[in-house]
């Protein structure tokens, strides 16, 4: 799993071993803290592990202790705060009224008071994610977004009211669209704290996974391209040479390979990055 | 690292070799041919230097906005250890060509696309190339530079 480094809130937990063939050494040491550790893991797809964005990701257990996540305390009464990460929602059996909160950001460290949460809820026809910011009470923002099993890209953006209620959240899943809320009561809300992970939870069992976590205090932290294997931020044969490398047996590659988000680096892929590139 | 190749010069000076034949790089070939009940064939043809193994293009039409064509066999003669996508875009044809083996793409008739007399009709007869963006890309991953060569032209309809 990484985190970039260079931005406002860091924590690396990708450490690469010497040798291109050899598994990379992946860590959660980054973190600030690591809580209901049973719970996590880290690998790369060489050990069992998925990715979503270079060569480890964090796997969570939901089948054992009520919570488990890493932490981040590098934010410090943040008046802005820019969020991204990746959730794999394939391996999590939700059934209705099971949720899991995957991704709280808090005011306040030794007391933390949620300030926004980002919710998986499992149901009849499948699972949710739904964000709730504080606003007096907890406030919904815009509709439950439905989540095929999948990698799911989830970006958020939150800003403290610079006078009387004019704080306000956006938010997006796989950037299909944007919902937002404004003119929220927060003039004296910060965010000091978050957490990725099990934070908390009802039910549920099987696991989810975690990747490209990354936070700002004012740029925008913008999903990643996807198929854009080789990191270099375009799409095109060389993603393919790139995936198609490491499908047989390659070293992994650094960008994001996984086009269709299905969990796995295989043929699908390739076709996937193909019709990117004649835009099909 | 040059991985992208342009050719913008007009059809009329498009029979001209663009870069260098004698060079090892591979080579792009567009070349236009009349064909059969007054149809123009765009013909794709590619130079291997045994290295290249995946492509992508685009051959920018020097064509009227109501320009369409019939791209089901644009890369309908790849070889079997390649597989490729084609899409016409408006005035765009992309296309990509990959070995899910990573295999060396030989030398090869890529496939044609084939334009109805209407079509030119439409046009005035203008059928032409103002550009190819291509990105050549050896077995390690590394992008090498191709040569583009644009051939032929289409054939007005009534002259």
């Amino acid at each position: 799993m990484r985190i970039t480094r260079h931005h406002l809130y860091a924590g690396a937990v990708l450490m690469l071993a010497a040798g291109v063939k050899a598994a990379p050494a992946c860590s959660l040491d980054g973190w600030s803290r690591v809580a209901g550790a049973q719970m996590l893991s880290t690998g790369s797809p060489a050990n069992g592990h998925r990715r979503y964005q270079g060569e480890c990701g964090m796997h969570v257990s939901l089948d054992g202790a009520a919570s488990g996540y890493v932490e981040d305390k590098s934010p410090s009464g943040e008046t802005e705060y820019m969020a991204r990460f990746y959730l794999f929602t394939g391996d999590a059996q939700l059934g209705p009224g099971d949720w899991v909160d995957v991704f709280t950001a808090y005011r306040g460290e030794t007391s933390p008071v949620p300030e926004l949460t980002v919710r998986l809820t499992g149901g009849a026809d499948g699972a949710n994610l739904r964000l709730r910011a504080a606003n007096g009470a907890s406030t919904a923002v815009g509709a439950p977004v439905a989540v095929a099993p999948g990698w799911h890209g989830i970006a958020l953006s939150w800003q403290r009211a610079t006078s009387v209620n004019n704080g306000r959240v956006e938010w997006s899943v796989d950037d299909a669209g944007q919902d937002a809320l404004g003119g929220l009561d927060n003039r004296s809300h910060a965010i000091d704290l978050a957490r990725l992970g099990a934070v908390s939870r009802q039910g549920g069992s099987g696991g989810l996974d975690f990747d490209a976590f990354d936070s700002h205090r004012s740029s925008p932290a913008e999903l990643l391209l996807a198929g854009d294997a080789n990191a270099d931020k375009l799409v095109n044969a060389a993603d393919l040479v790139s995936v198609i490398r490491e499908y047989n047996g390659g070293a992994l590659t650094p960008g994001q390979p996984d086009c269709n988000g299905d969990g796995t680096v295989d043929r699908a892929d390739m076709d996937c990055i193909a019709h990117a590139i004649i835009g099909w | 690292m040059n991985a992208r190749s342009r050719f913008t010069q007009s059809l009329a000076l498009a029979s001209l070799l663009l870069a260098g034949a004698a060079s090892a790089d591979p080579e792009f070939n567009v070349d236009f041919r009349p064909a059969e009940n007054g149809q123009t064939r765009v013909l794709l043809s590619y130079l291997a230097d045994n290295a290249v193994t995946a492509l992508d293009f685009t051959v920018h039409l020097d064509v009227p906005d109501a320009f369409s064509a019939d791209v089901s066999k644009c890369l309908g003669s790849l070889p079997k250890s390649h597989t490729g996508l084609c899409r016409l875009d408006g005035k765009s044809l992309h296309g990509v060509i990959y070995s899910p083996e990573n295999r060396a793409l030989p030398d090869a008739n890529l496939g044609s696309v084939l334009v109805a007399p209407g079509s030119l009709a439409k046009s005035g007869g203008q059928l032409g190339v103002s550009g190819v963006d291509i990105t050549t890309v050896t077995a390690n991953g590394q992008t090498v530079n191709a040569n583009v060569r644009v051939q032929g032209q289409a054939i007005p309809p009534g002259k």
